[in-house]
């Protein structure tokens, strides 16, 4: 190498400050071969035994040597899928269509399908965090090996990791040592395990841990939940961050017999009588200092004054059904009662009540009294809207199914919940009943009323990609068989946006059509 | 089916056209769908009342759409050709429409009047091709001339450059590569001109940039000394160093002088070199190809002004019988697509002529003693693995004996992820310096790997 670098160095400096034959030995093969060219100036002699070295050196490449390939990956365990399939995630992919990617992804992982490696750079490249759970699962053996070499796909491997419900070996390592994630999935497979084991490791690192960890430790005590766990949620309760505080109360809730309970019962009976069909409410006097940990707060909301606020709260930590139990008469009853000055502070306790402590006999008086009251609001009252939107998710299905059909055949009133609230709070997708009829009434408006729409077309007749996804997977043919409707009858553009929509819908049940057919149904195992 | 999904995408003329392309792929989208054993048709729903026309000549892979659309080819073209791709059947065989059948009967006219044209009496000929020749030759020995004046033009420059060092060139601004350059093209020496142009982007480049620059520099004086011989030299390499300085092959000239071969060919990947610097703004489209039975080598360049489309379509990834006219030389590479003699159909393995790395570079080697100013060479290896080395960000390619080439710089995912560490063909293009894969069989399937996804 020696001779090789004078070269380039005296090509650097330049044969104006430096003799650069000297870089060139007869005794080197570009020395020799420009030697016998008697070229006439210095810079030829050089530039020609540059080029020579230059070809030289390309024809004499000696290649490095590598003591072993990498570990190659493991077999695949599932079957890679065909092209279309690929083609079609790919499209979806690329278009960026998360809901029907979602449908399409989990259709691959019941039928234990995986993406072929052709695939994984794009589909790992471009998943966003919530879809990495799926795309993890269809990446298979080869997605996880192929992310251990790139710090952005780690997750394929992490992810893959939890869905696995066995162990690690290196549990008490992880705990010690893991991320946050790592960690509390660790934590999890204690509790699953022992939980008394996992009760133990919380209380362990208590002190030094932070509060959204905290919360997380906390949260990981839902599944087997007992009386055992009191002493330490009521330690819990005692914490600095509200956040760990409000689990806390909410698991120490579900614990029955639990001193929760008893304290919140105690309390409360004090401020509740019942006269002649009517309920007497008295205020607190003074927020006492104790409540607190249980949660009852002692700054009001904006608008609302602190006795009535305090009496809410009291009313919303305590279990529905001691007042069932107290004064002897049913939900709707009671509701019926709460008529005095304080009967929207006792409503409101109730519904939360009824939503913290699962009371499923009060959620539909709950409703109608809410119902009623919509589109009024009492200053520094909750908007019976909010009331209504935290207690439909609790309604029986028929129950809440039964107020979406009444809208789609008879409209709807002004005592009725809004169609949009409706169908948030409706698990998707909607059951066959309730999409035939809705698809039913859009076919009618679509024939009847399109023509002479002259105003926006009401809630419960819009359409959307959104409401392709709500459909269940036996009604998709139904809406794709012909729509009748004159297209150029009404041009205002009102009805011209309804089509648009339409439109979309359209295509978008027509992909998921597709996804349907060209992934196979799952397989077994 | 004659090519893959991923082969057809590749001919997209942008990333928007592919992903119109692919939306299009469906059967839904279509009115009729048809093909037979020349062509591929379908009318597909556009915005308009009238359903788009499109047939893809499955000889040449080009499309002809009713569409308005400049692109080329056209979402439409693509979309069937992805159709065909992803399940053949899908396109049922049929009797060609009316539509298909004049556009396939006027190609045919088309090309017999070209032929037509060509043939005049022999007197006739003989006298236009006397003119010609004297014209020719009075018109050459002016270039050659020219050529002559500007090479020692640029013997000056060099002196002076290696007089003041190559340190100072680091600082030069582009105008100081650009004037010479400009001068080589006045000199009708554009192959001089090239290498100058792109000698300009080597100062600073990485810590090697004064050697390669270096060695380019010598690679232009060892020319300039061969032309300067030129009388002397074999024919071969006199056409060679013709070539090199800028004198080129019109399809004519290739059909009376060039060596002509006909093989089954594996083209076997492509790539596409911007040029941004100087007077000629364009793309260099590279494509590399390997004969079945002859084992020749050819690369075909193809030049286009800006980002217009290329003149003959090109797909990596497939295989067609066809005659190719190479240029002459003593190691001949370049080469012309001549005539289509067969159907296209999808490259599978296992890939023509693959060895492992050693012999690859004493091929190389050899062909370097013919004509050592060969600047690429087609590497088909196999068995070879991929390697990522995630502590140095290195990527290389290790072949069964431990031998190991360095991939160009980038991220080569797609290659990594088709291997899953197992030992794969692939076929590359080597530098001297680094490989640029070009395309990797995984499955039974060649992938070709390129900047098209």
């Amino acid at each position: 190498m020696g001779t090789l670098d004078r070269v380039t160095n005296a090509a650097l400096i330049g044969s104006a400050r430096a003799a650069t034959d000297d870089a060139l030995p007869p005794a080197t093969p570009e020395g020799a071969l420009v030697g016998s060219l008697a070229e006439t100036n210095p810079e030829q002699r050089l530039l020609l035994a540059a080029g020579v070295r230059a070809i030289y050196r390309m024809a004499g490449y000696t290649p490095e040597r590598l003591d072993a390939p990498l570990e190659p990956a493991p077999a695949e365990t599932k079957a890679v899928c065909l092209a279309n399939v690929a083609d079609l995630i790919h499209q979806l992919l690329i278009a960026r269509e998360s809901n029907l990617l979602q449908e399409a992804l989990g259709r691959m992982i019941a039928a234990r399908l995986v993406l072929p490696p052709e695939m994984l750079p794009l589909a790992l490249g471009s998943a966003t965090v919530a879809q990495r759970p799926l795309v993890a699962q269809v990446a298979g053996e080869r997605g996880a090996w192929l992310g251990s070499f790139n710090s952005a796909w780690s997750w394929v491997r992490e992810s893959l990791a939890h869905s696995l419900d066995e162990m690690p070996s290196d549990a008490d390592t992880i705990w010690q040592e893991g991320t946050s994630a790592d960690r509390l999935q660790v934590l999890e497979r204690w509790r699953a395990a022992d939980p008394a084991k996992a009760r133990d490791e919380i209380a362990a690192v208590w002190r030094q841990e932070k509060a959204d960890f905290r919360v997380g430790m906390v949260e990981a005590l839902a599944d087997t939940l007992s009386s055992d766990d009191e002493a330490l949620l009521e330690t819990a309760l005692d914490d600095r961050s509200g956040n760990v505080r409000a689990v806390a109360q909410r698991l120490l809730a579900r614990i029955p017999g639990s001193a929760y309970r008893a304290r919140a019962i105690a309390r409360a009976d004090t401020f509740l009588t019942m006269g002649k069909k009517k309920l007497a409410t008295a205020l607190p006097e003074a927020h006492e200092k104790s409540w607190e940990r249980d949660g009852i707060v002692a700054k009001p909301r904006q608008g609302m004054g602190e006795r009535s606020w305090w009496l809410m709260q009291i009313v919303a930590v305590t279990p529905p059904a001691h007042w069932v139990e107290r004064f002897g008469i049913p939900p709707a009853d009671l509701i019926a009662a709460a008529t005095d000055e304080h009967g929207a502070e006792l409503l409101e306790g109730w519904s939360r009540a009824a939503v913290l402590y699962d009371a499923s006999d009060w959620i539909q008086p709950l409703v109608e009294a809410w119902s009623k009251r919509l589109g009024k609001r009492a200053s520094g009252g909750v908007a019976p809207l909010e009331m209504c939107e935290l207690l439909l998710p609790k309604l029986p299905l028929p129950a809440l199914e039964a107020m979406a059909l009444k809208i789609l055949r008879h409209g709807e009133s002004k005592q009725d919940i809004a169609w949009e609230t409706l169908v948030a709070a409706l698990p998707r997708p909607w059951s066959a009943e309730l999409a035939r009829e809705w698809l039913a009434s859009l076919r009618a408006f679509a024939r009847d009323e399109l023509a002479s729409l002259k105003s926006y077309a009401p809630d419960w007749r819009d359409c959307s990609e959104e409401h392709a996804t709500l459909l269940p997977a036996e009604c998709l043919d139904e809406a794709l068989s012909p729509w009748e409707m004159d297209e150029y009858a009404n041009n205002r553009w009102q009805a011209n946006s309804w089509r648009e929509q339409h439109e979309r819908f359209l295509k978008a049940v027509r992909q998921r059509q597709r996804i349907r057919d060209e992934i196979p149904g799952a397989s077994a195992p | 089916m004659p090519f893959t999904s991923e082969q057809a995408l590749a001919l997209a003329p942008d990333s928007a056209s592919a992903a119109a392309g692919r939306k299009l792929a469906n059967t839904r989208q279509w009115k009729s769908l048809g093909r037979n054993p020349d062509a591929l048709w379908g009318e597909c729903q556009g915005s308009g009342k009238d359903p788009y026309k499109v047939e893809v000549d499955l000889a040449t892979l080009s499309v002809k759409c009713s569409c308005p659309s400049r692109k080329f080819p056209c979402k439409h073209g693509l979309g069937l050709m992805l159709i065909f791709a992803a399940k053949a059947s899908d396109v049922a065989e049929a009797e060609p429409p009316s539509w298909v059948a004049d556009w396939l009967a006027k190609r045919h006219t088309r090309e017999e009047k070209h032929a037509a044209e060509t043939t005049l009496s022999p007197e006739e000929a003989a006298a236009k091709e006397q003119a010609r020749e004297k014209e020719k030759a009075k018109r050459a020995g002016k270039r050659e001339k020219l050529v002559a004046d500007g090479i020692e033009g640029l013997n000056l420059w060099l002196d002076d450059l290696m007089r003041n060092g190559l340190a100072a060139v680091e600082t030069q601004p582009e105008s100081f590569w650009e004037i010479q350059a400009a001068r080589m093209t006045d000199a009708q020496a554009p192959g001089i001109a090239g290498r100058l142009r792109t000698m300009a982007t080597l100062p600073g480049s990485g810590p090697d940039w004064p050697d390669k620059l270096l060695g380019d520099l010598g690679r232009v004086a060892l020319m300039t000394k061969a032309f300067a011989r030129l009388n002397e030299l074999d024919p071969a390499l006199h056409e060679d160093v013709r070539h090199l300085v800028g004198w080129t092959y019109s399809a004519a000239e290739l059909e009376t002088q060039g060596e002509r071969i006909s093989d089954d060919w594996a083209f076997l990947g492509q790539w596409v070199e911007t040029l941004d610097r100087g007077p000629v703004r364009g793309q260099n489209q590279y494509t590399w190809l390997r004969g079945y039975s002859t084992g020749r080598t050819a690369l075909i360049v193809q030049f286009v002004m800006f980002a217009k489309p290329f003149a003959e379509l090109l797909m990596p990834g497939v295989s067609q019988r066809a005659e190719l006219g190479f240029w002459p030389g003593a190691s001949p590479q370049r080469a012309s697509l001549m005539t289509r003699l067969g159907d296209v159909r999808s490259l599978s393995g296992p890939l023509p002529g693959a060895c492992v790395i050693e012999p690859f570079l004493a091929s190389v080697a050899e062909s370097l003693a013919r004509q050592p100013w060969q600047e690429r060479f087609l590497a088909v290896l196999a068995p070879v693995t991929p390697y990522y080395d995630t502590a140095t960000g290195v990527w290389c390619v290790r072949d069964s004996e431990g031998a190991a080439l360095p991939l160009t710089s980038g991220d080569h995912w797609l290659l990594l992820a088709i291997s899953g560490g197992q030992p794969v063909e692939m076929a590359g293009e080597w530098d001297g310096r680094l490989l640029r894969p070009l395309g990797v069989l995984g499955n039974g399937v060649y992938h070709p790997l390129g900047e098209a996804e």
